[in-house]
Parts: structure tokens; sequence; C-alpha cells
């Protein structure tokens, strides 16, 4: 995946893994929040959400703009990190937005165009209609 | 702490010959030196940052009852405490931006903190 600061351009590019455990959408190790430069894009504090871990501690998470790209997809969304944190997780409030295909031997996430989506109901849409004609003819042909 | 001999580019050479000269007077060499100026350059850096972050989510705080009235659905940039522009898309937000170390920047009731759980799948994945 990509982070780009929405403000300054700068980006990096890295492998992020898939997370259904982390309600949130982007969580960056706090090294690269701070190469980023995300502070400068960054939310209130008093907006931050609070992190729990598996130990049920609680702290704050650091939360600033970025614009994400996933395979084709761009937007923009909401990155977290906490002091000393390394990981680099895409959590369910991001794959709950999207259309995603867990692609199981390559061990990849995909996540699929919108605007394709449209496309793809039209064909479906299509399909039935044709099979439905199909039916009709045939239902008049016996009488 | 691991040390490592590095090469930089673009010094001031007469910068450099007097770092050298001061060093020796000193008894001390020219790599303590400059090690010496990096950290108090970062400790500086990060009180300048830590400064500008608590002016600004200061001001947030004062403002907020005000904002949320007023700016709602807009994106909104504080520097150095004060709102420095509000637009109505963060691109607009570009224009109008200074060369600063901490801003906020938000669209006006777009976000509501929450509670997240963080260390699900991949912390055990990892941990295994």
């Amino acid at each position: 995946m990509t982070i780009k600061n929405p403000l300054t351009g700068a980006s990096t590019t890295q492998e992020g893994l898939l997370d259904t455990g982390y309600d949130g959408l982007i969580l960056l190790p706090w090294s690269t929040y701070m190469e980023l430069g995300l502070r400068k894009c960054e939310l209130p504090r008093n907006l931050w959400s609070v992190g729990v871990s598996v130990t049920g501690e609680e702290f704050p998470l650091r939360t600033a703009h970025v614009e994400v790209e996933i395979d084709a997809v761009r937007r923009l969304a909401l990155a977290e990190t906490y002091h000393d944190n390394a990981l680099r997780l895409i959590g369910r409030g991001f794959i709950e937005s999207h259309v995603t295909i867990l692609d199981g031997p390559k061990k990849l996430l995909r996540v699929k165009v919108e605007e394709r989506q449209p496309k793809l109901r039209t064909l479906a849409g299509e399909e039935a209609r044709r099979m439905r004609d199909k039916r009709h003819s045939r239902l008049s042909g016996l009488k | 702490m691991k040390k490592q001999g590095i090469y930089v580019k673009g010094v001031n050479e007469e910068l450099y010959r007097e770092i050298k000269a001061q060093s020796a007077r000193l008894g001390k060499t020219v790599s303590e030196v400059v090690t010496t100026a990096m950290q108090d350059w970062l400790r500086r850096k990060g009180s300048e940052e830590e400064r500008e972050f608590l002016e600004n989510n200061l001001a947030y705080e004062a403002m907020e009852e005000d904002i949320l009235a007023r700016h709602q659905g807009k994106w909104v940039a504080i520097e150095k405490g004060r709102i420095v522009v509000v637009a109505d898309s963060i691109d607009q937000l570009k224009k109008s931006l200074g060369d600063v170390d901490h801003r906020i920047v938000l669209k006006v009731g777009a976000v509501r903190p929450t509670k997240k759980y963080i260390g699900g799948s991949s912390l055990r994945r990892i941990q295994s």
C-alpha cells in the first residue's frame, strides 16, 4: 500500500498486514508517521481514539489524515499510531467500505475498484433479463 | 550505541575547519562535537514541535464549540494557535498553509473518538 501525506505529497510504499482484529482504518509504525510529517496534518488530541492492547492497557492513538492507495483504490483515510509502534495494519474500518478479495494462495488482499461494480451489476442484470426473455419465449411457444 | 562513519555532502569548508580547530583545542574529536551538535538540534526541534502541538491543541479546545457551530462539514486548519484557513476540501487547504512543525487539520463534525482494539490476529501471528 502507498501512504501519502495529502498536504505535502510525501509518500511511502510498503506492505501492510490485513488485521480484522483491529477496528481502525490504517495503523502506521511510529517512524513512518513521523517520516511522512503527519504531525502537520493531525487531528486535535481530543478527537484521537483510544487503543486497547491485548492486555487491556489503554493508550491514545495519534491520528492524522492520509491518502491511501491499495491496488487501484485511492482514498482519504485516518491513519493512527502510538509511541514505538512498529505494526503496519489495514484494519476492519478500511475493508468495511470496500469490496475485497482475499487471495489465499498468494496471501494477498485485493481491493476491487468501485467503478467496476456497476458494470458487473449491469452484466448480471443483462444475463438475468436474457434468461427471463428465453423463458418467456419458451412458454409462449407452448401456448 | 552503534557508531558508523558517514559522508555528508555540501558542508561549508570554512565552518568545518573552524569546528576541527575548536574541537582540537578542547581535546575532542570532530565526531564528538558533531554528534553533540546533532543531539542539541534534535532536542531543540523536539521542544519546538511540542510547543506548537500544545499551542494548537489548547487553541482548538478553547474554540471547539465555536468551530462546531460555525464550520460544520468544512475543513479547518489550525497553525500556531489560530485558524488559518476554512475550506470545502483538503486540497483547498494547501494554498494557505505556512511552514510549521505542527498543524491541526480536521473535517468538522466528521470524526468521533472511539475505543479501538489493537493486537488482534496479526499480533498473534507475529508472536507465534
